[in-house]
């Protein structure tokens, strides 16, 4: 098996009008969602990210704020899974319950560097 | 969070966090904070989930919650004491030792109970606060409940938070003359809770049971504290009890309402009918509590081992006497259902006649218990005109449907 990195957009918005219950819910869903990508030797793993966060660009000579003015262009957080192939990858990405409040998954193959 | 039990375990602990928190930080920072603490405690959650749905839940996920919750008051009340160049805010706010004992919250809810159901503001403020905050339930989820629409609601809602931050900057157990005043008036507020819940109207369905399982929840919580453990908080329970044993009983596998009589009581949950009997049974006899009669009547029902072994004229008596106190038309027209089973049609036709027509004109329960008595007396032309009634007063499809299909020599289609 091959690793492979979602990186997830979006979604924000509309997190933040959600009921407690409904917080949790989706919460269990995921959770459901990251069992089910898990392989027994290798689960899923990842993080949330703050939103906040700096672009360093040229070498350190500029230091921005980063590219994170628009909520729909900020990775809000990562997972790294264990996958066959691309398609494998793809077709594991299409349960996120991300997509019930409009993000994304990019879905990227992690090179092996060994 | 690695098996289908643990998912089980997390059940609803987001929601009743929420009263919780809301409780014990508004009981701290005063109700004039309630905007404050009700963003602190949204906030945190939204950070809690999607923490948690990457790495699984803290173990004490309440804990978690509060001091990101108690930081995000604290910052916001600096920012705020900042703008308006007044004092500090005193150290001993800022410092809080958390506890994983969860005994000491019960206190909190039960004084934000007490400030939520306050005779000063209106009861539909009261009842939309309690589900907001205590319940922890969404507008929306509020709205769906209470079949009003979302708007109707947010806006009773802000109306409602704007009275409760002016009436109180402290949030205080009762005093004890008032306790059992005030006490009446929450116990009112959870009956209508779990009424909403459990009515068989529209509305969604796992909402509507929640409802009824934040009632008892608060209920339990009133018990648990010797001053509101009360013969009526006891008689409260027991009623929900019983109601609820019935839950699932009362709709088929179509979604369509099971008629009382035909109702498979195999699938009352007996648990909740034990538990009912065991608060039954800690009631004195007393013939002017609402309470304490309502419990008996269900009570009744709830140990019929079938609808032919129902002890009607023990229901009658009860009526008779739960109409001397509370004498409202749901109420008579019960009244009337049991005397037409435990005497007859004719003397239950005889007592319907006998109430003013005027007052009961716009009562779909009215109607639809004439329906019913004309029906069996085969009066079958004026039964269709009083169905006709029935069927234009009644709002749920569901119950609309089930009139039609109960009375199937009347003819009538619905429109």
């Amino acid at each position: 098996m091959k690793k492979f990195m979602y990186l997830f957009r979006g979604g924000d918005d509309q997190y933040a009008s959600l009921s407690p219950e409904e917080m949790q819910s989706h919460m269990g869903r995921w959770a459901a969602w990251m069992e089910a990508i898990s392989q027994p030797d290798m689960p899923a793993e990842g993080d949330p990210l703050h939103t906040d966060g700096k672009l360093v660009s040229n070498g350190g000579a500029m230091v921005t704020d980063g590219p994170f003015t628009e909520g729909k262009e900020v990775v809000g957080g990562y997972v790294v899974l264990p996958a066959n192939d691309m398609d494998h990858a793809v077709e594991l990405s299409k349960g996120c319950p991300i997509f019930e409040f409009g993000g994304t998954v990019e879905v990227r193959a992690i090179a092996d560097m060994g | 969070m690695a098996n289908a039990q643990s998912h089980e375990l997390m059940s609803h602990f987001f929601r009743h966090d929420y009263g919780k928190l809301v409780s014990r930080l508004t009981a701290r920072y005063g109700g004039n904070q309630l905007e404050v603490v009700e963003d602190a405690v949204q906030e945190a959650m939204l950070k809690g989930m999607k923490q948690w749905s990457y790495k699984g839940v803290p173990k004490n996920t309440t804990g978690w919650l509060y001091t990101v919750a108690n930081n995000r008051i604290i910052d916001q009340l600096r920012r705020q004491q900042k703008t308006l160049y007044s004092n500090q805010i005193p150290e001993a706010l800022c410092k809080d030792h958390f506890s994983e004992n969860e005994a000491p919250f019960d206190d909190d809810l039960i004084k934000m109970m007490f400030a939520c159901c306050t005779p000063a503001i209106k009861q539909e403020y009261q009842i939309i606060l309690t589900l907001k905050i205590l319940g922890g339930l969404s507008v929306s989820e509020i709205a769906a409940a209470l079949l009003k629409t979302e708007q109707n609601i947010a806006r009773t809602y802000t109306r409602a938070k704007e009275k409760f931050r002016n009436i109180h900057d402290r949030i205080d157990f009762p005093q004890l003359e008032d306790l059992t005043h005030r006490l009446d008036n929450v116990l009112l507020v959870l009956y209508l809770m779990f009424n909403e819940g459990y009515k068989s109207s529209s509305g969604n369905e796992v909402i509507k049971k929640d409802l009824c399982e934040d009632a008892m929840r608060l209920n339990y919580i009133l018990l648990g504290n010797a001053k509101t453990n009360t013969i009526n908080t006891r008689a409260l329970m027991a009623i929900m009890h019983f109601q609820f044993s019935r839950f699932e009983s009362r709709i088929d596998g179509l979604g369509d309402i099971v008629p009382f009589e035909t109702v498979d009581r195999s699938r009352w949950d007996q648990d909740h009918i034990r538990l009912g009997n065991q608060y039954l049974s800690t009631l004195p006899p007393d013939s002017s509590n609402r309470y304490i009669l309502e419990a008996a009547l269900c009570g009744l029902h709830a140990n019929s081992p079938d609808y032919a072994a129902t002890p009607w004229d023990s229901i009658l008596s009860v009526y008779n006497q739960l109409i001397r106190i509370n004498n409202n038309p749901i109420t008579q027209l019960n009244r009337i259902v049991a005397l037409s089973k435990a005497e007859s049609i004719t003397a239950a036709w005889k007592a319907l006649a006998l109430l003013p027509s005027a007052a009961y004109d716009q009562f779909y329960l009215y109607h639809a218990v004439k329906t019913d008595l004309l029906y069996q007396l085969e009066n079958y032309e004026e039964a269709r005109f009083s169905l006709a009634e029935a069927l234009r007063l009644c709002s749920n499809d569901s119950e609309k449907r089930f009139l039609v299909r109960k009375y199937p020599k009347l003819e009538v289609l619905v429109s």
